[in-house]
C-alpha cells in the first residue's frame, strides 16, 4: 500500500515538474505543494507530506519569505481551519493527520511554519481538553493522544535567535538574547528585549496572538510566548491531568477553594510539573481545570481557540 | 419774548376791549418866513390802534429880514415812506393840514410826515426920479426862504410769547410741544392767521384754546437746531429760544450679542408694550463664584451722526458690579461715567459684571447714555437721555453630584469627593430614564440670584470640548420649586472615547431650548484640592463629568469577558476568575461571599462608583469575596515571588532580634512570633496572575518561624493573617504596562455603570486567608 502511495506521487510530482518549467518564476516545489494542498484534507495532505520525496518548505516570516511560501502557509491554514469543526471530536486519523502535519511543519522551521504548528496543536490540545471534560471517568481515549502529543521542546534562547530575521523588532536586540539567564521566565525575558520601558509586549501576548495576526506581524517573542502555553499546556497540564486520573482523582477534588484533597491525590507523584519559563513553580488544581476550562467556559474555549484559527 | 420788527396788515388788527384811539395831541406848528421850520414829537409810542393829531399852518406871507415874502405855490405833504403811519385827515383845501398818526399795525417803527413850503421875496415897486440916484429897476436877484413843518410818531409791535414742553427732544418723531400767543402792552392779537414754521423739522398745529394764541408740536427725524418762527402777513418773528433734536439712543442686545431689544419710548410719546429696553430690558449672569467668565451683553450707542456737537456721557446706576467693555471678549475696559465727544461715540460696548455673591439680590440697574447740548436763550445745557434697564444675575454652583443612583447625593460629587484618588472629574454612568433611555443624571445646588423670572432663562449643559471651545450637548436641566436645586439631564452620553463634558451654564438667546456654544457663557469652576508630592495643591478647575455609556459599558463587558477567557487560557486562573465575578456580580470560583457594607471613603475606591450607596451617601453593600486558608487562591499568593520577597524583607529587620534570643538561650530552635504588615504590589514579570488579579493589596500577617541555631535557618513558617484588596479600577491609570490601561479604563467604565446599566462592575473586596499556613522560605537570619 505505502509503494503504491510512493509511486502515485512520483507519478504527480513529475507532472507537477513539468507544469512548473513552464512557470518559470516558481520552484518546483511550489507548484507541487500548492497542487497538494488546494482543495485537499488533512488527512490526505498528512499523507503527502510524510510521503513525499519533496519536502514541506522552510517558511519564515512574511516580511522574508517568498510570496509563493506565504499563501502555501495561508493555503494550509485555511483547509485545517474548515478541516476543524470546534462541536465535534476529532477522529483518530484526523488527530494523526494533525500531530503529522504539526511535526512536519515544526521540522522544515521557519517563523510562519512554527506559528501554523502550534496553532494546529491547539487545535489537538482542545480536542483533547474536551474529550476529557465529556468522558472524566474514560480516560483512555485520549490517553493516546496526550502521550503521543510530542510538542517540541523550547529552548528559549535559541528559539528567539531563530527568529530575529522575521522580526525586526527582536533583531535590534539581538544581542540581549545571550544576556538571558535560564532562570529568567518568560515576563522578565520580555523585559530585556524590548526597549527600555521592557513592559511593551507583556500585555499584547494575551491580546494579539492570533494566527493572522502574528503572520501579519511577525513577533518572535509573542510567537515564543505562544509556544511555552502550548507546551506547558501539553508537557504539564495535560499529562497531570491524566496522571491525576490514574491516580484515582475525581472531579470534585479539583476545587479551587480547597486543595488539600489535591495535593494529597497528586502528593505521591514524581514527575515534574513545574514550568519555569511562564513561572510555573509547582503544580496546582488550576492547570487541571485549566484544561477543563479549555472547552467549558464559553469565554475560554473562544479565546484559546481564537488564536489558533483566526 | 420778543418783539415783531417789521408792519403787520392792519387789516389783521382788530382793537379788544375799550382802548383809547387818541393819544395826546401833538403840537401844532406853524411854518413861516420868519419861522420857516419846526418839529412836533408824538408824546410817546402809539399803541395798536392809538392814534394822535398833528396840525401844519403854513403862512402865505410874512417878512424876514425887512423883507417880504410871499408863499410861492402849494405846500406839500410828504410821507416817509409806505406804509405810514401818517395820514392826511383834512380836505385839502387851504395852506392848514391835519394830520394823524394811527397805529394801525401796518408799520411798526418811527414815521413821519413833512410838509414843506417855499417862500420868495416880493419885488419892490420901480423908483420913477433922478434924484433918487437910482436907475429905473434893481439889478438884485429875488431872495427865497425853503421851509417845513416834520410831526414825528412811533408805533410799538406785539410781543410774542413763546413757551415749550421740552426744548430738547429725540429726533424720531417725538414731539416739541409748543404754545405762542402776541400781545402788547395787554393788547391781545388775532394770530388765528399766522403761520408757524421751523428749519428743522416739521411743525403740527394744533386746535388753539384763543384767537391770539397758537400751539401744536414739532418733530424731526434728523438731529438739529432751530428757532421756531412766526409769519403773519408777510412779517416774520422767531422764537428767541432754540429747540433741538437729537438722536442719543442706548440699546442692548437680549442677552449676548443678540438681537437689540426694541425702544421703550414710542415716538408720539408714551411707552411701548413690553417687551423692550426697559421692561424687562437686557441681563448680564455675572461670573459663577469659583470662576467662570460670565455673559456680556452688547450696549449699542447711537449719536447725531456727526450732525451736532455736544457731548455723550453714558453712566450706570444701580450695577456696583458692572464692567463695560470694549470688546465681546477683550478685557479693556472702561471707567463710569464715562463723557464722549458728539464725533467719538463709540458703536457699540458690552457689559458684564464681576463676580458678586449669589446670595446677594440681582442687581437691577440701568446704564443711560445722555446727550448734552447747549441751546441759544439757554438757560442753562439741555440733556436727553436714553436708558437701558440691566440685570446682573450671580450665578453660583456648589455641588454638582452624580444623580446615578437616585437620592444618593453625598457619595460622588463636586468638589473635592470623587473618590479617594481626588480624580478632577466625576465619574458615572448613564443610567435610566423615563423611556429606557439611558441618560446621564447629575443635580447641581445651584444659587441663581432672586430672581425666578431671570432663573428660569438659565439653562444647564453638559458640552463637550474642542479645544478651548465649550459645544453643549443636548439635555435638559430643570429647577426645584426653590430654585436651588438644579437637575440635569444629558440626552445622548456619548458611545466613544471622547466622553469627557463639562457643567455650562447660559441663557437660551434663540429659545431652541438648548445651548449653543455661544450661548453657553458661563463655564463654573471649583477649587480641585488634592496632594502631589505631599503638598497640598489648589487649582481652578472645570466641573467635568465622564458619563459612561450603555455601548461604551456593553463593549467594554464585553472585551473583558473575553480577557477573562484569554487569561484563563494563558493560566492567569487567579486574574480570570475575580474579573468573570466582577462582570457578572457574582462571587469568585474558589471563594465564598462575606457581605460586607462599603462607603464612598472606602480605602483604595478610586471613583465613587460600582457601590450601590444608599441615600444620601452612606455605604452600600457589597461582599468580601474570602479565599480560605486551603484555597487555590492562598496557595498561590504564598507561593508567590512578591509574597515571598516581602517576608524576606521582614525577616532582614528581625536578625538582631533572633540572634539575641540564640545568645541568651541554648536551645536548638527557637520559635518567634511576629506581626507583620504592609502593602504587597505584585508584578507581572513575577506573578503575573496575582499582578491582575490583585495589583496591590495590603498584608497583615502572624507569622510563626522556627528557627535552627545553625546559621539561624529558618527550618518552618506558619502564616496566619490575610492578604486584602479592594476590587475596583481606576479610570486613569497610566502607570503600569503598555495596554494595561486600556483594560484598566474598561473597566473602570463597567464600574461606573454598575447596577444602572448592567449588573457588572460591582466593587468588592477580596481577602485571602492563611491559618497556620505553611510557606517554603529560605532564609538565615545569622
Amino acid at each position: 500500500m505505502k509503494n503504491y502511495y510512493q509511486i502515485c506521487l512520483w507519478l504527480l510530482f513529475a507532472i507537477f515538474s513539468s507544469v512548473v518549467r513552464a512557470q518559470a518564476e516558481l520552484p518546483k516545489e511550489a507548484a507541487f505543494w500548492q497542487q497538494m494542498v488546494a482543495g485537499s484534507s488533512p488527512v490526505k495532505i498528512a499523507m503527502v507530506m510524510r510521503e513525499s520525496i519533496s519536502p514541506w518548505p522552510k517558511i519564515e516570516a512574511v516580511n522574508i519569505a517568498p510570496k509563493w511560501k506565504i499563501d502555501l502557509i495561508m493555503q494550509l491554514h485555511a483547509i485545517i481551519r474548515q478541516s476543524f469543526n470546534q462541536n465535534a471530536t476529532l477522529q483518530p486519523e484526523e488527530t494523526n493527520a494533525y500531530l503529522q502535519i504539526a511535526d512536519v511543519l515544526s521540522k522544515a522551521d521557519g517563523y510562519s511554519n512554527i506559528l501554523l504548528a502550534d496553532s494546529i496543536y491547539k487545535l489537538v490540545i482542545f480536542d483533547a481538553a474536551k474529550k476529557m471534560a465529556n468522558s472524566f471517568d474514560n480516560i483512555k481515549s485520549v490517553e493516546s493522544v496526550i502521550t503521543r502529543m510530542t510538542v517540541p521542546t523550547l529552548k528559549v534562547k535559541d528559539r528567539l535567535k531563530s527568529f530575529a530575521n522575521d522580526d525586526p523588532n527582536l533583531l535590534q536586540r539581538v544581542s540581549a538574547i545571550d544576556e538571558i539567564e535560564d532562570s529568567d521566565n518568560l515576563y522578565v525575558i520580555s523585559q530585556k528585549l524590548l526597549s527600555t520601558n521592557g513592559r511593551e509586549y507583556v500585555w499584547t501576548w494575551s491580546e494579539d496572538l492570533t494566527f493572522s495576526h502574528l503572520i501579519a506581524n511577525p513577533s518572535g517573542l509573542g510567537l515564543t510566548f505562544r509556544i511555552a502555553q502550548t507546551e506547558m499546556l501539553a508537557s504539564v497540564s495535560l499529562k497531570a491531568f491524566l496522571e491525576f486520573i490514574k491516580q484515582g482523582g475525581t472531579l470534585s477534588e479539583l476545587d479551587p477553594a480547597d486543595v488539600t484533597r489535591f495535593k494529597k491525590r497528586m502528593s505521591n507523584s514524581n514527575s515534574d510539573y513545574r514550568y519555569p519559563l511562564l513561572g510555573k513553580r509547582r503544580l496546582s488544581v488550576d492547570d487541571l481545570l485549566g484544561v477543563l476550562e479549555i472547552s467549558t467556559d464559553l469565554n475560554t474555549k473562544r479565546a484559546f481557540l481564537r488564536t489558533a484559527l483566526e | 419774548m420778543q418783539r415783531v420788527r417789521a408792519s403787520v396788515l392792519f387789516t389783521l388788527f382788530l382793537m379788544v376791549g375799550g382802548i383809547s384811539a387818541n393819544a395826546e395831541g401833538m403840537k401844532p406848528i406853524t411854518i413861516s418866513p420868519l419861522h420857516p421850520t419846526d418839529t412836533s414829537y408824538a408824546p410817546h409810542p402809539l399803541h395798536p390802534g392809538e392814534s394822535v393829531s398833528f396840525t401844519v399852518t403854513v403862512e402865505s406871507d410874512g417878512t424876514a429880514n425887512d423883507k417880504e415874502y410871499k408863499l410861492e405855490g402849494s405846500p406839500t405833504p410828504s410821507f416817509s415812506g409806505s406804509p405810514t403811519l401818517w395820514s392826511r385827515i383834512d380836505e385839502g383845501a387851504g395852506n392848514t393840514f391835519q394830520f394823524q398818526a394811527l397805529n394801525s399795525g401796518e408799520f411798526i417803527g418811527t414815521d413821519s410826515v413833512t410838509v414843506s413850503a417855499t417862500w420868495k421875496e416880493t419885488p419892490r415897486p420901480p423908483r420913477t426920479s433922478a434924484a433918487d440916484g437910482v436907475g429905473s429897476s434893481s439889478s438884485q436877484p429875488l431872495d427865497t426862504i425853503n421851509g417845513w413843518a416834520t410831526g414825528f410818531a412811533s408805533s410799538s409791535g406785539p410781543s410774542f410769547i413763546w413757551t415749550f414742553d421740552t426744548r430738547l427732544q429725540f429726533a424720531d418723531g417725538s414731539p416739541i410741544q409748543w404754545t405762542v400767543s402776541a400781545s402788547n402792552e395787554g393788547t391781545t392779537f388775532d394770530l388765528s392767521g399766522a403761520t408757524i414754521s421751523i428749519t428743522i423739522g416739521t411743525v403740527h398745529l394744533g386746535t388753539a384754546s384763543s384767537s391770539n394764541a397758537k400751539q401744536g408740536t414739532v418733530t424731526s427725524s434728523t438731529a438739529g437746531v432751530g428757532a421756531l418762527e412766526i409769519q403773519i402777513g408777510g412779517a416774520t418773528a422767531r422764537s428767541e429760544k432754540q429747540i433741538g433734536f437729537a438722536l442719543p439712543d442706548l440699546e442692548i442686545a437680549a442677552f449676548g450679542n443678540g438681537a437689540n431689544i426694541p425702544e421703550d419710548r414710542l415716538p408720539n410719546g408714551g411707552t411701548a408694550s413690553s417687551p423692550h429696553e426697559m421692561d424687562p430690558g437686557g441681563f448680564v449672569i455675572a461670573p459663577a463664584g469659583g470662576g467662570g467668565a460670565g455673559s456680556r451683553s452688547k450696549l449699542t450707542l447711537k449719536g447725531n451722526s456727526g450732525s451736532l456737537d455736544g457731548s455723550f456721557t453714558l453712566k450706570a446706576e444701580n450695577l456696583a458690579n458692572a464692567v463695560i467693555y470694549t470688546s465681546p471678549t477683550g478685557n479693556e475696559k472702561i471707567t463710569l461715567p464715562r463723557t464722549w465727544k458728539s464725533a467719538e461715540l463709540p458703536g457699540s460696548l458690552y457689559v458684564g459684571a464681576n463676580s458678586f455673591s449669589a446670595g446677594a439680590a440681582v442687581q437691577d440697574g440701568a446704564l443711560t447714555l445722555t446727550y448734552k447740548q447747549t441751546l441759544q436763550a439757554g438757560p442753562s445745557d439741555f440733556e436727553l437721555a436714553d436708558s437701558v434697564r440691566v440685570r446682573l444675575l450671580p450665578i453660583e454652583i456648589t455641588k454638582l453630584w452624580s444623580d446615578q443612583l437616585s437620592g444618593v447625593t453625598d457619595a460622588n460629587y463636586l468638589p473635592n469627593k470623587t473618590g479617594q484618588a481626588d480624580r478632577a472629574y466625576l465619574l458615572m454612568g448613564a443610567c435610566q430614564s423615563n423611556n429606557f433611555d439611558l441618560k446621564g443624571h447629575l443635580k447641581a445646588k445651584v444659587n441663581v440670584g432672586s430672581s425666578p423670572e431671570l432663573r428660569d432663562k438659565i439653562l444647564w449643559r453638559l458640552a463637550g470640548k474642542n479645544g478651548s471651545t465649550y459645544i453643549p450637548e443636548n439635555g435638559t436641566s430643570t429647577y426645584n420649586a426653590n430654585g436651588d436645586e438644579v437637575t440635569i439631564v444629558l440626552d445622548n452620553p456619548r458611545t466613544d472615547d471622547n466622553n469627557s463634558y463639562y457643567l455650562v451654564a447660559g441663557y437660551d438667546q434663540d429659545e431652541n431650548g438648548q445651548l449653543s456654544s455661544v450661548e453657553a457663557s458661563v463655564i463654573p469652576k471649583y477649587k480641585w484640592k488634592r496632594k502631589v508630592n505631599d503638598q497640598l495643591r489648589t487649582d481652578d478647575h472645570d466641573y467635568e463629568v465622564k458619563i459612561i455609556s450603555r455601548s461604551q459599558y456593553d463593549e467594554a463587558r464585553q472585551s473583558l469577558n473575553g480577557l477573562a477567557g484569554t487569561w484563563n487560557s494563558i493560566n492567569f486562573r487567579q486574574a480570570s476568575r475575580l474579573m468573570t465575578a466582577y462582570l457578572n456580580e457574582q462571587t469568585p470560583t474558589g471563594a465564598t461571599a462575606v457581605p460586607v457594607m462599603i462607603g464612598r471613603d472606602e480605602p483604595g475606591l478610586t471613583h465613587s462608583v460600582g457601590v450601590l450607596f444608599a441615600a444620601p451617601g452612606n455605604p452600600g453593600q457589597s461582599i468580601t469575596a474570602t479565599f480560605g486558608p486551603t484555597s487555590q487562591m492562598t496557595a498561590d499568593v504564598l507561593d508567590s515571588t512578591t509574597f515571598n520577597n516581602w517576608l524576606f524583607n521582614q525577616f532582614e529587620q528581625k536578625r538582631q532580634e533572633v540572634a539575641s534570643r540564640f545568645q541568651n538561650s541554648e536551645e536548638i530552635i527557637e520559635t518567634f512570633v511576629w506581626n507583620f504588615n504592609g502593602n504587597l504590589s505584585f508584578l507581572v514579570e513575577s506573578d503575573p496572575d496575582l499582578f491582575f488579579a490583585l495589583g496591590r493589596a495590603n498584608v497583615d500577617v502572624t507569622v510563626e518561624v522556627e528557627v535552627h541555631r545553625f546559621l539561624y535557618t529558618v527550618e518552618s513558617t506558619k502564616v496566619t493573617g490575610s492578604v486584602t484588596d479592594l476590587y475596583d479600577f481606576d479610570y486613569d491609570d497610566r502607570s503600569g504596562y503598555s495596554g494595561y490601561g486600556d483594560f484598566v479604563r474598561k473597566a473602570a467604565r463597567v464600574q461606573a455603570g454598575y447596577n444602572t446599566i448592567g449588573t457588572g462592575g460591582r466593587v468588592y473586596k477580596s481577602s485571602v486567608q492563611m491559618t497556620n499556613s505553611p510557606h517554603d522560605i529560605q532564609f538565615q537570619f545569622q
